[in-house]
């Protein structure tokens, strides 16, 4: 009974499915990492083409750190 | 005179320039170069396409971020780097009081051609005598697709060269070549 409720946690389901399939799940992965890849190219040049037409500075520095995030994807 | 150029080989020029454009090291030291420049040589302008450049611009960051693509879509062979370089004459410019005004905006709107292309970009502005050179150091992988920039094609320098013309021509009011850029893949 503890074995199947241990079994049943999300953790150890997902454990067992990427250990069953690890190219799958591999192919999968690069491909979100493509997908994200794309979306943070254009996010990165809308943020750099909006902070020279910001000139409030709390706004700026908000703008800031959100590239700051950005430039670690 | 307004012209595209490009180089692939690893013929010494007279900028000092020694790469081969094929390695992991050539990606950093163009981006270097683009940057903060060589031989006493700063540009006077510098900017970069789907890249990050605030709050400043690091060679470093720049170089990983395109390896990073790279990796990503599993190309790592072949040209790494392209250096494409463009090179207008002062007598393009009527205005002589916004030359500096306006050689940032051409340099800006021929980047976003490479922007709309797919391609991350990092460019700067070099003034000499007469002439002014914008220099592009673009990551030959898309972010978007994983394509390839097709280097030595004709058609592809030939459109690139209108497209300048046309951006020149907008820019200084002189008259110039037609280009739309909703002809490009991700307009």
């Amino acid at each position: 009974m503890k074995l199947s409720k241990e079994i049943g946690q999300k953790g150890l389901i997902k454990e067992i499915f990427v250990k069953s399939s690890p190219s799958k799940s591999q192919r999968t992965c690069r491909y979100n990492a493509q997908k994200a890849a794309a979306h943070v190219f254009k996010i990165k040049e809308g943020l750099n083409r909006m902070i020279p037409l910001i000139h409030d500075e709390a706004t700026k520095e908000i703008l800031n750190e959100i590239i700051k995030e950005a430039a670690k994807l | 005179m307004i012209e595209v150029s490009r180089r692939s080989t690893k013929t010494l020029k007279t900028d000092g320039l020694h790469l081969h454009y094929r390695e992991e090291q050539d990606i950093y030291n163009l981006v270097h170069y683009v940057i903060y420049g060589n031989n006493g040589k700063a540009p006077i302008y510098v900017n970069g396409k789907g890249i990050t450049v605030y709050p400043q611009l690091s060679a470093q960051q720049i170089a990983e971020e395109m390896l990073k693509i790279q990796q990503l879509y599993h190309k790592c062979r072949g040209l790494r780097i392209r250096h494409e370089f463009v090179t207008i004459t002062k007598d393009e410019f009527p205005d002589k009081r916004c030359c500096t005004t306006q050689i940032r905006q051409i340099a800006d709107r021929f980047g976003d051609y490479y922007f709309y292309s797919g391609f991350q970009c990092v460019y700067s502005v070099f003034e000499e005598l007469d002439r002014y050179v914008i220099r592009y150091a673009i990551n030959t992988v898309s972010p978007m697709d994983g394509a390839k920039y097709s280097y030595n094609e004709y058609d592809i320098w030939e459109r690139e060269q209108c497209c300048i013309e046309c951006i020149v021509g907008q820019v200084t009011g002189k008259p110039g070549r037609e280009f739309d850029f909703r002809e490009l893949e991700y307009y």
